[in-house]
């Protein structure tokens, strides 16, 4: 498996060190997780600051990943996505991400969602881009946190089928 | 359960991109040690998100792998692995603190400490002006009171 594959690479390179491991996740991630980030933070000179604070954050934890539910790839993508919207919370950063059209400047997962609902891409943003809580956002929306959960399910169904 | 009605929920979905809640998480990951066609689906779904994220991927600028480098250099970062290194449970937390090498021989400090040195600097730098004004202030006085001195001095013997 793919995974196991990683994970294994992953342990023999932290046998060596920590740095060996973090330069090879680099080497190998930080295009992906730097276009991962540019959905949650437009702007490129920001984007580049969480990057490397994600891969400084997630150096002295790489024993994490390796133990992980999760693919390597999966899990630092969870783990950049708290540490992003920590940066974006702590640096008071627009939180929907848009840029002056209206349109995110690198939409990403929102791609997968053009034969979503609008109420679906709502629900989606404010909880996967604004890690809102699913009671927030029901507030917000002037909905129930069921009707919220169901919005949730459907675009993550929607997604998911779009990602195939 | 129908394991087959709880992967098509979307809770594969939900864990992979980090928006499930504590109570799903816990259970998902329960329910994955028993339940083969989930760990399938999760394998699938992260292949999907993997494909895709390669597929969206944009480098950074060269920059970054500099900055981040040179980040690296200045911070303390456990240069053991997670064996011989800091060792965790299974929450996460640490049992123990890790010991650091640190390669880098300069120190980190607060970004309010250079406001600090810089009033520091301003002030000692009034109190050398003051403390040389005065200096010469006070030798000037102890130059005209020998002058005087002396003038006295003459005054009185010219009476005699």
């Amino acid at each position: 498996m793919e995974t196991l594959i990683i994970k294994e690479t992953l342990r023999s390179k932290l046998s060596v060190g920590v740095e060996p491991a973090i330069d090879y996740l680099y080497s190998n991630y930080s295009s992906m997780l730097y276009g991962y980030v540019l959905q949650f933070i437009p702007d490129p000179s920001e984007a580049e600051k969480v990057l490397t604070q994600i891969f400084t954050n997630l150096a002295g934890r790489l024993d994490e990943a390796c133990d992980a539910t999760l693919s390597v790839y999966c899990w630092m993508q969870v783990e950049a996505r708290k540490l992003i919207l920590d940066y974006k919370k702590k640096n008071g950063l627009e939180v929907n991400g848009h840029a002056n059209n209206g349109q995110p400047k690198n939409a990403y997962y929102l791609t997968l969602l053009r034969n979503a609902t609008e109420e679906q891409r709502t629900v989606f943003q404010e909880m996967f881009l604004n890690g809102g809580a699913k009671e927030e956002v029901a507030i917000k929306m002037n909905k129930t946190v069921q009707e919220i959960s169901r919005l949730l399910k459907e675009s993550l169904i929607i997604l998911q089928k779009n990602l195939q | 359960m129908n394991i087959d009605t709880y992967i098509r929920s979307g809770i594969v979905e939900a864990y992979v991109l980090g928006v499930a809640s504590a109570d799903e998480r816990a259970e998902f990951e329960k329910l994955l040690l028993q339940h083969p066609p989930l760990q399938q689906a999760l394998a699938e779904f992260e292949i999907q998100v993997e494909t895709f994220a390669t597929n969206q991927s944009v480098p950074p600028p060269s920059k970054t792998r500099r900055e981040y480098n040179d980040f690296i250099n200045r911070m303390p970062i456990p240069r053991t692995n997670g064996n011989g290194g800091s060792s965790h449970t299974s929450n996460g937390s640490s049992n123990f603190i890790p010991a650091y090498e640190v390669s880098s021989t300069h120190i980190r400090v607060h970004k309010n400490w250079r406001i600090v040195v810089l009033i520091l600097f301003i002030v000692a730098k009034i109190a050398l002006a003051f403390l040389i004004y005065f200096a010469i202030k006070f030798y000037e006085a102890r130059s005209e009171v020998k002058q005087m001195q002396h003038k006295e001095e003459q005054i009185q013997s010219g009476r005699r």
